[in-house]
C-alpha cells in the first residue's frame, strides 16, 4: 500500500484547523496542522509536505508571505482558503505561487476534489496525449476528438485548450492566457480571451447549456474542470 | 450703468435751471442764493457721482453769475470781487461735490465688505457644518466597515466549523439511518444559513458603500452550473433541466451577485414544487429588448395566487410556518441583489400552473470573434 499523502494545514481558527485535519484525515491522508505562516513555514522545511492548505488571513505571518516564502525553496502544490469577494488575493496568491484556491463557504467534497487534483498534477509526469472524459487532445499532432467526432480548431483556439487542458483542475488567470496564448499581444483584452474562449467551448462542449470542459472563474479566469482520467 | 448717464446729466441741468428759477422769483440775496446752489450740487453729486457732480457745479456757477451778479442775465462781470466770490463758489462746489462722491463711495465698498464679511461667516458656518456632519457620516461609515468585517468573521467561521464537524457526524452516522437524516439534514440548514448570512452580509456591503458590484461578462451557462454546485441537494433530489439558446449573448453582471439571485430563485422553487416535478432553468435574448438577456427559473409549485393565499392563512403545519418566511426572504434577498446588478425579477403565472422567474440582466457586449 502506498504512503498516505501527507498535507500541513494552516489557519489561525482552531475550530476550522482541527475540522480541516480532521476530514483530511477521513479521506484517507495524513494530516498535520500549523497556526500561521511562520510556523507552518519551518513545517515545510522539517517534513517536506506534499501539499499545503492555507488561509490568506492570519495574524502574525499571512497566507501571501507563507506562499512567497515556500515557493523560495520548494514546488509543494499549494491551495488557499479565500473568502468571496476576494478575488485580488486570489489572483495574487496564483500570481506569488499559489496552485489553486477553493473559497469559503466550500463544502468538503469540493475540496477533497481540489486536493485530488493538486496531488495528481504534481506527481504526473508530462505527456502528449491528454485524456479526459470523452475527449482526447493529442498535442503533439494537434488533433482533438470529443466522443465520436473530431473538433477542428484554430490554431489560438488550440494553443487556449492546451493551455487549460495542462493545466486541467487549476485556474488559469486571464493575464496568463494573454501571456502565453497571445504572447502579450498589444491591443489583446480580457474580453478578446473571453471571446475566443467562447468560440472554443462551443466547438468543445457536446451541450453548451451544461459545460464539461470549460468551466469560468468569476474574475480570476478559467478552469478545466473535467478530470484526466 | 454707463447708459443712464445722459439721463442723469440731463437732470442734473434741469435741478440747476429749477433752483436758479426759484432762487429768482424768491429774490434771494448773493449770499443765500450762493448756498442754495451748494446745496443742489451736494445732492446732485451725492445722488449721480462725480460726472454729475462736476456738470452740476460748472453749471450752478455759471447760473449764479447770470442770475444773480450784475449785470443780470449776462456772463459778465461788473465788480471784480464777485469774480473772487464766483471762483470761490466754483472751487467749493467742485470740492464738496468730490468729497461727497468720496464718501459716498466709501460707504458703498464698506457696506460691500460688510455683506462680503458676512457671506463669508455664513460660508464658514455651513462648511464646519459640513464637515462635522461628513466626520460623523465617516465615523458612521467605519463603524460600519469593521462591524460588518467582525459580523462575517464572527457568523462565518463558526458556521464552517459547523459544516466541517456535521461532516464528520455524518460518517459516524453511516449504516445508522435516522443519524444520517439527522446529519444530512443539519448540514443541508447550516448551508442554508451560510448562504442567508452571505447573502445579506453582501447587501449590507452594498448599502454601506464598502462594495460595489463589479461586473463582468459572464455566460448564463456559467451561471447556472454554478448554481448546481452551490445546491448539490437540490440537483441530488430532483430533475433540473438546463437550456441556453445558441444565439443567447453573455450577460454582464457581477457573477456572484447573479449567481445569488438565481441560487435563491432556484431554492424558492425548490421549496414551492413537488419534488417528482422538474424545475427547468432557461437562458435566451430577451423578447423585446436586443439589449437584456432574460434567465428564467420555471416551476409547477402552486403558482402566485396559491401562495399569496397561503400566506393570510394561519400556518396549518410548522412545515408550513417555516416556509413562508423564509420563502419571503429569500425572494427579497433575490429582487434587491437582482436590481444590484442593474436587472429586475419579476414572478409571473406560468401556463399550466406553476411560477415563472423571470431575470432580465443587461447583455454583454463583446467584440465579435474572428472568423474561423
Amino acid at each position: 500500500m502506498p504512503l498516505a499523502p501527507l498535507i500541513l494545514v494552516v489557519d489561525d481558527d482552531p475550530g476550522i484547523r482541527e475540522g480541516l485535519a480532521r476530514e483530511l484525515r477521513a479521506a484517507g491522508y495524513t494530516a498535520t496542522t500549523a497556526s500561521d505562516g511562520g510556523e507552518a513555514f519551518d513545517a515545510v522545511r522539517a517534513i517536506n509536505p506534499d501539499l499545503v492548505l492555507t488561509d490568506l488571513a492570519m495574524p502574525n505571518s499571512d497566507g501571501f508571505a507563507l506562499i512567497s516564502a515556500i515557493r523560495g525553496v520548494a514546488r509543494t502544490p499549494i491551495l488557499v482558503l479565500s473568502v468571496r469577494g476576494g478575488e485580488p488575493d486570489k489572483i495574487r496568491a496564483l500570481d506569488l505561487g499559489a496552485d489553486d484556491f477553493v473559497t469559503k463557504p466550500f463544502s468538503v467534497g469540493e475540496l477533497l476534489a481540489r486536493v485530488r487534483a493538486q496531488l495528481r498534477r504534481s506527481s504526473g509526469g508530462p505527456s502528449t496525449v491528454l485524456r479526459f472524459d470523452d475527449l482526447t487532445i493529442d498535442l503533439e499532432r494537434r488533433h482533438v476528438m470529443q466522443g465520436e467526432r473530431e473538433v477542428h480548431l484554430t490554431p489560438t483556439e488550440m494553443a487556449l485548450l492546451e493551455l487549460l487542458a495542462l493545466n486541467a483542475g487549476k485556474p488559469v488567470t486571464l493575464d496568463q492566457m494573454i501571456a502565453r496564448v497571445w504572447k502579450g499581444a498589444p491591443g489583446t483584452t480580457d474580453d478578446t480571451v473571453r471571446v475566443h474562449v467562447g468560440t472554443l467551448r462551443r466547438k468543445l462542449e457536446p451541450d453548451p447549456s451544461r459545460p464539461r470542459y470549460i468551466g469560468s472563474e468569476p474574475w480570476v479566469g478559467y478552469r478545466f474542470i473535467a478530470e484526466p482520467l | 450703468m454707463r447708459d443712464d448717464r445722459p439721463r442723469k446729466v440731463l437732470l442734473a441741468v434741469l435741478t440747476i435751471g429749477a433752483v436758479s428759477g426759484v432762487a429768482r422769483l424768491a429774490d434771494l440775496n448773493e449770499p443765500t442764493a450762493g448756498f442754495v446752489y451748494l446745496l443742489a450740487v451736494l445732492f446732485l453729486a451725492m445722488w449721480g457721482g462725480v460726472v454729475v457732480g462736476a456738470v452740476a457745479s460748472l453749471l450752478a456757477t455759471a447760473c449764479y453769475n447770470v442770475f444773480f451778479f450784475p449785470p443780470l442775465y449776462t456772463f459778465n462781470v461788473a465788480d471784480p470781487s464777485n469774480w473772487v466770490a464766483l471762483t470761490t463758489f466754483l472751487v467749493t462746489s467742485v470740492v464738496v461735490s468730490r468729497l461727497v462722491v468720496r464718501a459716498r463711495e466709501q460707504a458703498q465698498q464698506a457696506e460691500q465688505r460688510q455683506r462680503e464679511v458676512e457671506a463669508l461667516a455664513a460660508e464658514r458656518e455651513r462648511f464646519l457644518e459640513e464637515r462635522a456632519h461628513l466626520q460623523a457620516l465617516r465615523e458612521s461609515d467605519e463603524l460600519k466597515t469593521s462591524l460588518l468585517r467582525a459580523v462575517s468573521h464572527d457568523l462565518q467561521t463558526p458556521l464552517t466549523a459547523i459544516a466541517l464537524h456535521t461532516e464528520a457526524l455524518r460518517r459516524e452516522a453511516a449504516g445508522k439511518a435516522e443519524l444520517g437524516d439527522t446529519a444530512a439534514a443539519i448540514a443541508d440548514e447550516t448551508a442554508r444559513l451560510r448562504r442567508r448570512v452571505d447573502n445579506l452580509l453582501t447587501m449590507a456591503r452594498l448599502d454601506a458603500g464598502r462594495a460595489a458590484p463589479r461586473p463582468e461578462p459572464t455566460s448564463p451557462a456559467d451561471l447556472f452550473r454554478a448554481a448546481g454546485e452551490n445546491l448539490p441537494l437540490v440537483w441530488a433530489h430532483r430533475e433540473v433541466t438546463i437550456r441556453v439558446d445558441d444565439d443567447c449573448p453573455d450577460v454582464h453582471v457581477d457573477p456572484s451577485l447573479a449567481l445569488e439571485v438565481i441560487v435563491n430563485l432556484i431554492e424558492n422553487a425548490h421549496h414551492a414544487a413537488p419534488v417528482e416535478t422538474a424545475i427547468e432553468l432557461l437562458a435566451r435574448q430577451h423578447p423585446t429588448d436586443a439589449e437584456q438577456v432574460r434567465l428564467e427559473v420555471l416551476d409547477r409549485g402552486p403558482g402566485l395566487a396559491a401562495s399569496t393565499e397561503r400566506r393570510d392563512e394561519a400556518p396549518a403545519s410548522a412545515t408550513a410556518a417555516g416556509d413562508l418566511p423564509r420563502r419571503g426572504l429569500g425572494l427579497e434577498i433575490a429582487r434587491s441583489l437582482a436590481k444590484a446588478s442593474a436587472g429586475s425579477l419579476e414572478l409571473v403565472e406560468r401556463p399550466g400552473g406553476g411560477t415563472v422567474a423571470q431575470l432580465d440582466l443587461p447583455a454583454a457586449q463583446l467584440p465579435r470573434a474572428e472568423p474561423a
